[in-house]
């Protein structure tokens, strides 16, 4: 309308001007289709006065034409930005705008007012006024109510907000709370509620109510459903909705009609929530402190609501069913890791038994020197004390080398702990040593001076490095003696702390390295192939990485990350 | 000429276990020497009097059985007990072929270590003089003159003095001259005297 051409405007209103035999038959005929259209029409002259200010307008701004400046107009009009709180600047109005020469497109101002208490939006386009001479004479705006598109736009971005806010992982009553408050804000008088079916069907459980009597809601939480519930309980029963005009006349109130009277409800219109494949979740309930029958403009806001209730709890469900799974599934990787564990315990034995025997060697040996000295009439006292403290520091030797051992093979509560990863390093290559010995392998250890912290299940790290210096050993085993080396490094990396076991071994093609860790892949012939898928999930439990590099000079290098506990470097 | 007094040799990489051991032998008034690895022990001087090895299976580096190897290689194969924290059964065979004493498991009695010592001494003891003898005997051959090494290994082949002289184109007389000579230089008290030096010299055959 505003933007047509000079040639149109000629060709339309031509013909018209003919009729016309004077101005006066023209003005009646432009006041009346002023007062029919729906959008406000105002005209100002440059002096701000009003020439033209339709009925539109008036309804619109609650007042009509006043005599005062455009510094006033956002006071007098109830005009405010955007955010419905800051009123509209003057210089920035959009007839103040054309008055001065401005073409306006679109402005949207949000109108409140005594006549209009919940406000109106509007959108609104002006243009300058010219005389026969092209000079400024003043302007005009036009204003469209757009508050039924602009309602709209709140009432999907609310709805948006809720679906990201399940996408997010907030917790179900968080989410049916917003929900509930979302639906709530497009009507007045309402009050709603989501319950939750419990999952054997035959419980209401408290979904979301924050604005129902908080009586009501703990009466209703775990009332069971059936033909004759109320509205919830029986429309969850029913598989349909419900609509209870009057609660106090209702018989599906008759058992819970003192409940209503005390929490001053009358009227509920419940609705079942649907999963997917049809099985009842729920209930979305809308209440009225009076009695009430559904105008019809209610349903669109049942159905959105019952929509997002639904995805809501399915979503829920699933993620507790997740929940479920993954702790299963942590027992049970928690028991294999034990039994890899003892397994590799298994393997390490002859060398533990080398370990303890060391010490037990020198004590039993060292005991029956003294046994034999005490037969003696004088026994030598300062070769005898010598003697029983050797015995003494050997008996605490071979503790340490039991207690070491138990800790890897007792069961295990995985529990994560700000660790030096540098002492599960030193633990590992004492516990390794002497099987190192055995295999002929040289074991060197290059640790990083400083590193961070990291959250560290002790025993589970441990596992994972025995894990792997044990198969870089059986990598060698094949390769010329004395050149078995093994090499245990530690740096620090951008994240936290970056380990590494090096082998001169037989090494691994690199398309192979990912083969390596699925579960039961062996070139043992006594190995369960479960040693680095189990590694693998403990580092990755510990949200680091492992993986496998061939070594430039033969071998391979199993390297693994580990974050630091603040995630950053100290 | 006295006798050195014997020693034991202790090669084992766990302190307290030397210590023991040090202490175990002097109950029966032996000396040791305390090494912590095979690689020490090899470039410290020979012990000059009778000697046993005790040594640990598994130590880094050189392992005992390695340093056994070497020893034989070097041809003066020492008496060598074994000890080892956790004995396998191919191990103790090997060691044994190679003329180890014993292999005892730690912790072991300590009369079976003591007992092991003592024999491998005596073994040492026995085969140093077996040794010295054969110095000697060495010695006493290396004064025949040529002419008479022949005569010598033809004596102790069985030859009778007249088919030696026409073996070596000699006279009867003159065989019989050299005969007593290599009789008198080697201290030999009869022909089977003769026959038995031959073959610890490795001259009969």
């Amino acid at each position: 309308m505003m933007q047509h051409d000079r040639a149109n405007e000629a060709s339309v209103i031509g013909p018209l001007r003919l009729s016309f035999e004077n101005s006066r038959d023209a003005i009646l005929l432009l006041e009346s289709i002023l007062h029919q259209m729906s959008d406000a029409v105002i005209v100002a002259d440059k002096e701000h006065h009003f020439l033209i200010f339709n009925r539109a307008a008036e309804r619109m701004f609650g007042v009509g034409p006043t005599d005062t400046r455009a510094e006033s107009w956002s006071r007098i009009y109830g005009l405010y930005l955007s955010d419905e709180g800051t009123r509209f600047p003057a210089q920035d109005l959009p007839l103040a705008r054309a008055i001065r020469g401005e073409e306006v497109e679109d402005v949207e101002m949000f109108v409140r007012h005594d006549k209009k208490p919940d406000g109106v939006w509007v959108r609104v386009s002006g243009r300058p006024l010219r005389d026969a001479a092209g000079e400024l004479s003043g302007g005009m705006v036009v204003c469209r109510d757009i508050s039924d598109s602009k309602k709209e736009d709140i009432f999907r971005s609310g709805q948006s907000r809720v679906l990201e806010m399940i996408a997010q992982g907030a917790t179900l009553s968080e989410v049916l709370a917003s929900l509930v408050t979302l639906i709530e804000a497009q009507s007045h008088d309402m009050v709603c509620s989501v319950v939750e079916l419990s999952e054997d069907g035959k419980y209401i459980r408290h979904g979301a109510a924050p604005n129902l009597p908080k009586i009501y809601v703990q009466a209703v939480n775990g009332a069971p459903i059936g033909p004759k519930n109320g509205s919830c309980g029986t429309a969850m029963y029913r598989g349909q909705q419900v609509i209870v005009t009057d609660m106090l006349t209702d018989p599906l109130w008759e058992d819970y009609r003192e409940l209503a009277k005390l929490s001053g409800l009358r009227a509920c219109w419940s609705t079942p929530i649907f999963s997917g494949s049809g099985q009842v979740l729920g209930s979305f309930a809308m209440y009225y402190r009076q009695p009430q029958t559904p105008t019809g403009s209610e349903a669109r806001l049942t159905e959105v609501a019952t929509h997002i209730a639904g995805i809501a709890i399915e979503h829920q469900r699933a993620a507790n069913e997740l929940r479920t799974r993954e702790e299963q599934l942590r027992v049970t990787q928690a028991e294999l890791a034990h039994v890899a564990r003892v397994s590799t315990m298994g393997e390490l034995a002859a060398s533990i038994a080398h370990e303890v025997n060391q010490p037990l060697g020198a004590i039993v040996g060292n005991a029956d020197i003294c046994l034999r000295w005490l037969e003696d009439s004088q026994p030598d006292l300062v070769q005898l004390r010598e003697a029983l403290e050797d015995i003494s520091s050997d008996g605490h030797r071979a503790s340490q080398v039991v207690a070491r051992i138990r800790s890897l093979v007792k069961k295990h509560v995985p529990n994560k702990l700000p660790t030096d990863f540098n002492d599960v390093a030193r633990e590992v290559v004492e516990l390794i040593n002497h099987e190192a010995q055995r295999k002929q392998v040289t074991v060197r250890s290059d640790l990083a001076t400083a590193l961070p912290l990291v959250a560290a299940d002790r025993v589970q790290l441990q596992q994972v490095l025995i894990n792997l210096v044990m198969n870089g050993m059986e990598a060698m085993s094949e390769v010329e003696n004395g050149t078995r080396e093994l090499k245990l490094e530690t740096t620090v990396s951008d994240r936290g702390v970056l380990a590494a076991v090096s082998d001169r071994g037989v090494g691994i093609k690199g398309t192979d390295a990912e083969q390596l860790f699925k579960p039961f892949h062996t070139t043992k012939t006594n190995g369960m192939g479960m040693g680095l898928a189990i590694s693998r999930s403990i580092i990755e439990s510990h949200g680091g990485r492992l993986w496998a590099e061939p070594n430039a000079e033969g071998g391979a290098t199993f390297k693994f990350t580990l974050p630091a506990v603040d995630g950053e470097v100290q | 000429m006295t006798e050195k007094p014997p020693v034991v040799i202790v090669v084992d990489d766990d302190p307290s276990f030397r210590n023991f051991l040090s202490r175990l032998v002097q109950t029966i008034g032996l000396k040791a020497v305390l090494f912590t690895s095979a690689e020490e022990f090899l470039a410290a001087p020979q012990p000059d009097g009778p000697a046993c090895l005790v040594l640990d299976v598994q130590m880094p580096g050189l392992s005992g059985l390695d340093l056994q190897r070497q020893l034989t290689e070097r041809g003066r194969p020492l008496p060598i007990v074994f000890t080892t924290g956790h004995g396998d059964i191919p191990m103790t065979v090997e060691a044994m072929k190679a003329g180890a004493i014993g292999f005892l498991s730690k912790p072991f009695r300590n009369q079976e270590m003591l007992d092991a010592i003592k024999e491998g001494i005596a073994r040492d003891r026995e085969s140093r003089t077996k040794l010295d003898e054969l110095v000697e005997l060495q010695g006493r051959y290396q004064s025949l003159t040529a002419r008479e090494r022949e005569v010598f290994a033809l004596v102790t082949r069985g030859s009778l003095n007249k088919q030696i002289a026409l073996q070596l184109g000699t006279s009867e007389r003159t065989v019989k001259a050299h005969r007593a000579q290599v009789v008198q230089k080697m201290h030999a008290e009869s022909v089977a005297d003769l026959v038995r030096m031959a073959d610890k010299l490795g001259v009969s055959t």
